[in-house]
């Protein structure tokens, strides 16, 4: 890109900046200041809602604070309208979910949104579209709709999208908390050879190995930045977890991991003779008989003990929410069928409801379908469902809302949308826990969380598995698929499972470059 | 039993990649076309027309390499709104002297205008589904953007707004399968706590589809806002603005796409002019 490295002219420079969202009390911002200079590599760290998002939007004009100043590139102040157009051409912003920021229906037009924006010629927009898509690994797919393409292509999509504004910083929000590790890693690789392009990257992010590959990092915690120095001294620091984070993981040969406590995960499995689900030859295909229609799964025929913890890795798009969305029959196989605690899917006479109410399933991002509008409500709906009433109906909807840490004095009448995004997380996580269940089924749960709030919810879980209920939950965290006793790799459609003793998993070996993070993962680690 | 796919019945919205003459056809043309059938659609009440207008449609769906079922299915959702309409009328309908009674069970009275007059409304809700559904399907969001603007070029000298305007059109558009998604989404979570939503019986099932709903209104409408809301940042991060934008690939007619954006101005009011010229003589 065409910025050259100007090093020590500051780009950002922030003196004092206190924000406070509308309708709320506390600070998102306090008294904030620090200075980037052009070319610089910085990660801001903070658990959820400390404030880092808050800041990177204070940037760009997304957010206007009250109280002190920005400076971008010496002159630009973002709280003024009439600069906001400079700024934005200076500094570009990834954000969190590949859909979301997404504004055409096609790659190539996708580009042009922003170059049209800056009134480019048309000549010189083909140049830069077909230079970024060319950098990015997507010239093949130009012409096609946004929406075919996989979480991981839809962020490089973002990325060639502000990259070809040909910005001398850019932001990227929490940008790889949504995609599968495979896609993550080409990402930061991304950020790495743009910053040696001397494009300034700021990196928002509440993962320490992420945080470790930047040359500074930045603590947020509760609006206050709290420490502004190098990673190793970051993680040098005894007192890290006070700020919910912990230091990178590193690859041990010990199972039980230093920051989880889990004894749970490595209890005895005293194993029942019979299976929770047998998928026997499944198959499954999105919008059968459709223009749209999507292989999901094909053949997968896979046992899960009861009272066993399994664990899906593998790519986004390669088949673990359709698997558990399957087990909970949401979906319905298409071909084969799924022995659930011994009933048959294909059996015409079973009661789906009561099914899924002895293996409820949490949904990726759970807090999005909170509906009701008492964080009580929302955590008895399932127990109302399988028919508990009065006291003892409290008295499951207090258990669950203590165990995920949610009072159940404090917060039974709270509104779930006025909580913070951890504490949506776990109501949302406590609305299933409520029920009485023989086996819970979790897709993702610890995605987008900070490394705190993630454990607690893993300790959650293994502690369930403790009581003897049936856990399977699907994860893009190899470090969490450990404490599974088993593990099965996703790949296009086909699962395999991962063998333990030999250290290898057939399928995965040859499954290519999707689960090759998984692979040399569980290589590594077991 | 089946699986809870709501996108499976709802084709309104989705654009099909097909690389034929109706895709790449100027969007101008093709909104101008839309916007004509539709007036065609409520201002006439000759079924020959209404049924001639849908043969049309569906010829131009096998034209554009699109399968008539992905079409169809799209009637499914409305299906039910069109039974409310045939027993309101069914109701209230007030044969005049001139009619011919077919069927008479007790009270109710079928005739030969009240057979015409439900054929009529049947057939405008599927003509109006039908051409909106194609039209999404063949046309992009950007393309959509690109088409409005061009129609209302002659405003733009004295509304900066008219740009805004075409960009409103197109995420409501866009806005259709995102909240369809939310939907889902929120029924799976339900459903998956026990909740009977995709169990239906036969005589109870419209009232319990409505018991159903109602609670979702809310929390879909805040979900899709939130959406909007982040769609709104993503735009506003990369400098949007209504004025001063150039265009990538901007839209120049043919020869022939300015005939067929002029015949279709002209066609559908001398069909309304001839129409009116008969009633009257």
């Amino acid at each position: 890109m065409k910025q050259t490295i100007q090093s020590n002219t500051v780009l950002i420079d922030i003196k004092k900046l206190s924000f406070v969202y509308p309708e709320t009390d506390a600070y998102a911002l306090r008294d904030v200041s620090l200075a980037i200079t052009r070319g610089e590599y910085v990660a801001i760290c903070g658990a959820n809602g400390s404030g880092k998002t808050t800041l990177g939007r204070c940037l760009i004009g997304l957010c206007k604070p009250p109280v002190g100043t920005i400076t971008i590139n010496g002159t630009y102040d973002p709280a003024s309208e009439e600069n906001l157009f400079a700024i934005r051409t200076t500094i570009g912003m990834v954000f969190q979910s590949p859909q979301d920021q997404l504004v055409a229906s096609i790659v190539e037009e996708e580009v042009a949104f922003g170059l049209e924006n800056l009134g480019i010629p048309e000549e010189i927009m083909e140049y830069r579209i077909t230079k970024v898509l060319d950098t990015l690994g997507l010239a093949e797919v130009r012409k096609r709709p946004c929406r075919f393409l996989s979480a991981g292509q839809q962020q490089r999509l973002a990325i060639a999208s502000v990259l070809a504004m040909e910005p001398a910083c850019i932001i990227f929000d929490e940008a790889t908390a949504m995609i599968d590790p495979s896609g993550r890693n080409s990402i930061l690789e991304i950020m790495d050879e743009l910053n040696a392009q001397g494009i300034t990257i700021v990196h928002i992010t509440h993962d320490m190995q992420e945080a470790a590959r930047a040359r500074r990092v930045i603590v947020m915690n509760k609006g206050n930045m709290v420490f502004d120095g190098l990673p190793d001294a970051l993680f040098a620091l005894p007192h890290l977890k006070e700020w919910r984070l912990c230091p990178p993981f590193k690859p041990s040969k010990e199972k039980k991991h230093a920051v989880i406590n889990n004894d749970a995960a490595n209890k005895k499995i005293t194993q029942a003779p019979d299976n929770a689900f047998e998928f026997h030859d499944v198959s499954f295909n999105y919008l059968k008989h459709t223009v749209f229609e999507t292989k999901a799964l094909e053949n997968i025929s896979i046992t899960i003990p009861r009272g066993s913890i399994t664990a899906f890795v593998g790519a986004t798009g390669s088949g673990k929410s359709t698997a558990l969305q399957l087990m909970n029959l949401i979906l319905i196989p298409g071909k084969g069928y799924i022995k659930i605690f011994e009933t048959c899917s294909n059996d015409k006479k079973i009661s789906l409801r009561k099914i899924r109410m002895r293996c409820p399933l949490v949904i990726q991002i759970p807090e999005r379908a909170l509906f009701e509008n008492f964080a009580g409500d929302e955590v008895a709906y399932g127990p109302r469902m399988q028919g508990y009433k009065g006291k003892a109906l409290v008295e499951r909807v207090k258990y669950a809302m203590e165990k995920v840490g949610l009072p159940y004095e404090l917060y039974r009448d709270r509104n779930p949308r006025k909580l913070s995004g951890g504490e949506r997380r776990k109501l949302a996580l406590a609305s299933v826990i409520a029920m009485d269940a023989d086996a819970y089924l979790f897709d993702e749960p610890t995605a987008s969380l900070d490394p705190c709030s993630a454990m607690e919810i893993m300790n959650l879980i293994l502690e369930l598995a403790e009581q003897g209920k049936t856990i399977v939950f699907a994860t893009h965290n190899m470090h969490y698929a450990d404490f599974a006793d088993t593990v099965f790799c996703f790949d296009r459609g086909h699962a395999t499972e991962y063998l333990k003793e030999q250290k290898t998993c057939a399928d995965c070996v040859t499954a290519g470059v999707n689960t090759h993070s998984v692979v040399e993962f569980l290589h590594e680690k077991y | 039993m089946k699986s809870i796919e709501f996108f499976r019945n709802i084709p309104f919205g989705q654009y099909i990649d097909n690389d034929t003459f109706l895709h790449r056809l100027s969007p101008a043309v093709k909104i101008v076309w839309v916007f004509m059938i539709i007036v065609l659609i409520t201002g006439i009440n000759s079924l020959v027309i209404l049924l001639s207008l849908l043969i049309i449609t569906f010829s131009l769906a096998l034209l554009a390499r699109i399968n008539p079922n992905f079409i169809l299915r799209g009637l499914l959702p409305i299906f039910g709104i069109v039974v409310f309409i045939i027993i309101l009328q069914l109701l209230f309908f007030k044969p005049t002297g001139a009619d011919i009674a077919i069927i008479t069970l007790g009270k109710l009275v079928i005739t030969k205008n009240l057979i015409v007059t439900l054929a009529g409304i049947i057939l405008r809700f599927v003509d109006f589904m039908t051409v909106v559904t194609l039209f999404t399907a063949i046309t992009t969001e950007a393309d959509t953007v690109q088409g409005i603007e061009y129609l209302m070029k002659p405003f733009s000298k004295y509304s900066p707004w008219v740009h805004a305007f075409a960009m409103t059109i197109n995420i409501t558009f866009r806005f259709v399968p995102i909240v369809i998604g939310e939907l889902e989404l929120i029924v799976k979570a339900q459903v998956s706590r026990g909740s009977s939503f995709s169990e239906k019986k036969l005589f109870t099932g419209p009232i319990k589809a409505i018991k159903d709903y109602l609670p979702l209104i809310v929390p879909v409408i805040v979900r899709s806002l939130d959406k909007a809301m982040l769609l709104g940042d993503a735009m506003d991060a990369r400098c949007y603005r209504s004025q001063g934008r150039t265009r990538y690939r901007a839209l120049k007619h043919t020869y022939m796409e300015n005939i067929l954006l002029y015949l279709g101005f002209v066609l559908p009011v001398a069909v309304l002019v001839v129409s009116f010229v008969k009633k009257i003589a």
